[in-house]
């Protein structure tokens, strides 16, 4: 401003040029600062369990698709910001940033903004982009009492063994000896009976299921009845007993498997008594 | 590896290194000092964490620097005072614990300092340390950009290599972008504050008198004093014109009206054009190659004749010279015949009356000037700039004694004699000769050049030119330059002309004459092809302007959106101007059912199922249906 005024004011070439320079420095580093956001993508990575109120680190990886490389571009999601001072071109860069979400349920991820204050810091370029909009957040685990459920989840009378192979119990079978199999299990009578190496083939022991019935809860607090079944979830399926859980009249039958465990949290996470 | 909290500091350091340089002639040796102690002592304290620097103490110290540089200011001496003060306000800035604010503010103060030397010197080098300035401030933004949002980062070789090529990507994008700002920024005829600029003060050398008897310091001077855009012509018609000296008063000539004399009639005959640019040199006389008829002065979109200025020439002007370099030109006899042509003081020298006599008994005009000028010339006397006779009665001491002296003494003595002899004579003041710059199709004149010669009086023929000094050494070769020396002055010179011709001179009456250019141009183009009278280069523009607007045409057609995105984009505008956000993948019917505001939402709801029965039915969208859509989102 100043100089521009001294410019017009003395008449002096030399000062037009300084001006002439500052003008066409802001044209500049507007084309530059507009390049820097073009042709990036953003992908976010989200772990497969997000649980509300805890701390979940989401992954960021931002691709530069073009031949020239990226400047200082901030990745703005909600209040969370992770920036990446410098992406080569033709390549992407991950990084992560701590999120807690504050409630279950489908979430509604908020837009993602890049912006950017290259080469410049006069002004502050940005873009939003199009990504998943939602990721399904568990409810908080939260301990409780094995009482409050009417059938104590922690009581079971012994174990159940299965026709599944395992290496928990009795012998099943003597097979032969594949790689990979843990030395113990070798049956070196029948190794030197058969003169090929053998292996104890022994039954699993499964545990006894337990059904977690969260609608006969004894409380009002439907949050804290969720959080609370949460916690026995992640806790039975640790030690690998079949839950299973009646909520809303559902029944979901008890397994141990991921997909299963996935599919239980997911029920507890959308649940909504009014649906 | 280098953080980049160090690679910023260095950087700025050395900008404001270069703002010194280029405010280094016109600054004193205090401020000068002051501002290399605190830029080594900032450094210190930079590099090594030294000691603290508290800034209530500097901005104490910097308003005391601002005071005395105010104290110092008069109405002629502005500009020197404030730049030893912005010096010293540098140094105190790189002393301080420096936040990016203050880096930028050293930047700025570089900037200022620039701008300053600019008012004091319009040399080219300030060419150099405007793109010096220019590519370091670049690099020393992008590292404050850097340093500012993440100032632990450590920059590897790789990123370093980067941000420098950045820069110099930015400067190669922002020099054509800074000439086109140049020529289009608004300019003014009457600039409020023109006493700020003080270029280069007034230069000795060219007076409208002549004193004899005094060494002429003049033609041991390098500097220049005019280029002349023009054709190469003969070195012997290289005199140019500039003061007429008609009165001789014992050891003086002066001139009685410069201005009615100066030039003449035109009679006819081939006319040399030249455009002269006369570097202020503190006098009011205008050169032209001699004999100029025409000198064409432009000022405010107003082209005149001038014959001089009536205040001392402190600035750069241009102008046309029309000349007719014959010898003879002729003048009114009743003015040129006039008695003060003849005029010599009563006391005059009764020696030279009797060396006149002897060399001139009888004869035409044309005779008696001959035999005089044959006389001076004939080997008797010699050239010199050293021992020239300084006393009461110098001419005497030249024609009789040393018989050795400069032009003036030659062109006096002839002129006398002349006037003794009953010839109208005069002295001419000007300059003879000059460097021919071929690439840039000018003459260079020096002040070295400068030059006394006479004009006699002859019935029939007017006024003809006698150049009685022998050229001597400090003419040189005229008009070429000689050895690699001579060719790189020359070379610089070019780049010194253009400099002044483009850039320095470049005013609002350039600004119209390039607009008018441009029009009449347009208006003058034949547009019918003719594939063979075309000039390559016109061709080639004309390839390249079609090529750059179908580039322009396919970009915006590439992003030209489709109507039903339009829409969308207006009815999201619309709602987010009445407080309702559209989420990104909400579609329009579960927006719109949230919204609180009956009104607003029966609009909404209606605009959604007037959009999504088009959209869905794949049906493109008619004029009617945007122009229905878009009244729908006007209600809103």
């Amino acid at each position: 401003m100043v100089i521009g005024f001294s410019a017009v004011n003395t008449g002096n070439n030399l000062v037009y040029l300084i001006t002439s320079a500052l003008l066409s420095y802001m044209l500049v580093s507007g084309l530059f600062g507009r390049n820097n956001l073009r042709k990036l993508q953003v992908h976010l990575i989200f772990p497969e369990e997000i649980f509300a109120g805890t701390e979940t680190l989401v992954g960021v990886r931002l691709e530069c698709r073009r031949r020239w490389p990226a400047f200082l571009v901030a990745v703005e999601l909600g209040e969370a910001e992770v920036l990446f001072p410098y992406v080569r071109a033709r390549s992407e860069e991950v990084r992560q940033f701590p999120v807690i979400f504050s409630r279950r349920g489908a979430c509604t991820l908020p837009r993602i903004r890049i912006s950017s204050s290259f080469p410049f810091n006069f002004f502050t370029r940005s873009r939003v982009l199009t990504h998943q909009s939602e990721v399904v957040v568990f409810p908080r685990p939260r301990r409780c009492h094995p009482g409050a459920f009417s059938g104590d989840p922690r009581r079971r009378s012994g174990d159940v063994l299965t026709d599944r192979a395992g290496y928990d119990s009795d012998i099943l079978s003597i097979r032969d000896y594949v790689p990979g199999d843990p030395m113990k299990y070798i049956s070196w009578k029948s190794t030197a009976k058969t003169g090929a190496l053998k292996t104890r083939e022994l039954a699993a022991i499964e545990e006894r299921p337990v059904i977690l019935d969260v609608d006969r809860l004894r409380t009002d607090d439907l949050e804290w009845s969720l959080s609370c079944a949460t916690y026995w979830v992640l806790r039975l399926l640790r030690w690998r007993v079949p839950v299973g859980l009646i909520l809303g009249g559902e029944t979901i039958g008890p397994r141990v498997s991921q997909a299963h465990r996935l599919s239980i949290l997911k029920r507890l996470a959308v649940y909504d008594p009014n649906r | 590896m280098i953080r980049i909290g160090d690679l910023t500091n260095g950087v700025t350091y050395a900008c404001a290194g270069l703002g010194f340089l280029a405010v280094a002639p016109h600054v004193g040796r205090a401020s000068a000092l002051g501002f290399w102690v605190l830029l080594a002592a900032g450094a210190f304290r930079d590099f090594r964490r030294a000691f603290p620097a508290p800034r209530w103490v500097l901005n104490v110290i910097s308003l005391g620097v601002l005071a005395a540089a105010f104290w110092r200011l008069r109405l002629d001496y502005l500009v020197e005072p404030v730049l030893d003060a912005l010096l010293v306000l540098v140094g105190i800035k790189l002393l301080e614990e420096k936040t990016n604010r203050d880096h930028l503010q050293v930047l700025a103060l570089c900037a200022f300092l620039l701008a300053g030397a600019s008012l004091l010197s319009i040399h080219i080098s300030f060419l150099i340390h405007y793109g010096m300035l220019a590519l370091l401030a670049t690099l020393a933004l992008v590292c404050l950009t850097f340093h500012s949002r993440a100032p632990e980062l450590v920059l590897d070789r790789e990123l370093l290599g980067q941000c420098l090529v950045q820069g110099l990507l930015i400067c190669a994008f922002a020099i054509p972008a800074s000439a086109l700002f140049f020529v289009i920024l608004p300019r003014t005829n009457t600039p409020l504050f023109t006493f700020l600029n003080k270029v280069s003060g007034a230069r000795t050398g060219f007076s409208d008198s002549i004193s004899l008897g005094q060494v002429a310091a003049i033609q041991e001077d390098d500097s220049v004093i005019f280029r002349a855009e023009m054709e190469r012509i003969d070195d012997e018609r290289l005199y140019w014109r500039g003061i007429v000296l008609d009165v001789f008063e014992g050891d003086t000539w002066r001139s009685s009206r410069p201005e009615s004399v100066n030039t003449v009639r035109a009679t006819g005959g081939e006319a040399v054009q030249q455009i002269i640019y006369l570097e202020p040199y503190g006098g009011r006389v205008l050169f032209g190659l001699d004999r100029p008829f025409s000198i064409r002065f432009e000022e405010r979109g107003v082209e005149r004749e001038v014959i001089q200025f009536r205040s001392p020439l402190q600035e750069r002007i241009r102008y046309r010279v029309a000349s007719n370099p014959r010898v003879f030109l002729g003048e009114s006899d009743a003015e040129s015949e006039s008695a003060h042509h003849l005029d010599l003081p009563d006391d005059f020298s009764w020696q030279i009356r009797e060396l006149v006599s002897t060399l001139a008994p009888a004869g035409s005009r044309g005779e008696k000037a001959a035999a005089l000028f044959n006389h001076l010339r004939s080997g008797a006397f010699s050239y010199t700039l050293e021992d020239l006779p300084v006393s009461s009665r110098p001419l005497e001491d030249f024609l009789f004694v040393h018989r050795r002296g400069n032009c003036e003494y030659f062109a006096s003595a002839l002129g006398v004699m002349l006037r003794a002899a009953g010839v109208p004579a005069r002295l001419v003041g000007g300059y003879r000769g000059g460097l021919y710059n071929r690439s840039g199709r000018y003459y260079l004149v020096q002040q070295k050049n400068a030059h006394v010669w006479v004009e006699a009086y002859l019935q029939g023929h007017g006024w003809m030119r006698l150049d009685p000094t022998p050229l001597g050494l400090d003419f040189g070769p005229l008009s070429q330059a000689a050895g690699a020396l001579g060719h790189l002055r020359v070379l610089m010179d070019t780049f010194n002309h253009y400099w002044i011709k483009l850039v320095i001179n470049y005013d609002l009456e350039r600004q119209f004459r390039i607009v008018r250019g441009i029009r009449e141009h347009w208006s003058r183009q034949d547009f019918r092809w003719r594939p063979g009278k075309m000039p390559l280069i016109h061709i080639g523009v004309a390839v390249a302007g079609g090529a750059v607007v179908i580039l322009t045409l396919l970009w915006a057609a590439g992003r030209r959106k489709e109507p039903e995105r339009r829409l969308l984009e207006e009815f999201a505008q619309r709602m987010r101007k009445r407080g309702f956000v559209k989420g990104a993948s909400e579609g329009l019917d579960e927006f719109a059912a949230k919204i609180e505001d009956e009104e607003v939402r029966k609009l909404a709801e209606r605009f959604a199922e007037d959009f999504q029965k088009i959209y869905y039915a794949d049906r493109s969208f008619s004029d009617d249906d945007r122009r229905r859509l878009r009244t729908i989102i006007r209600r809103i």
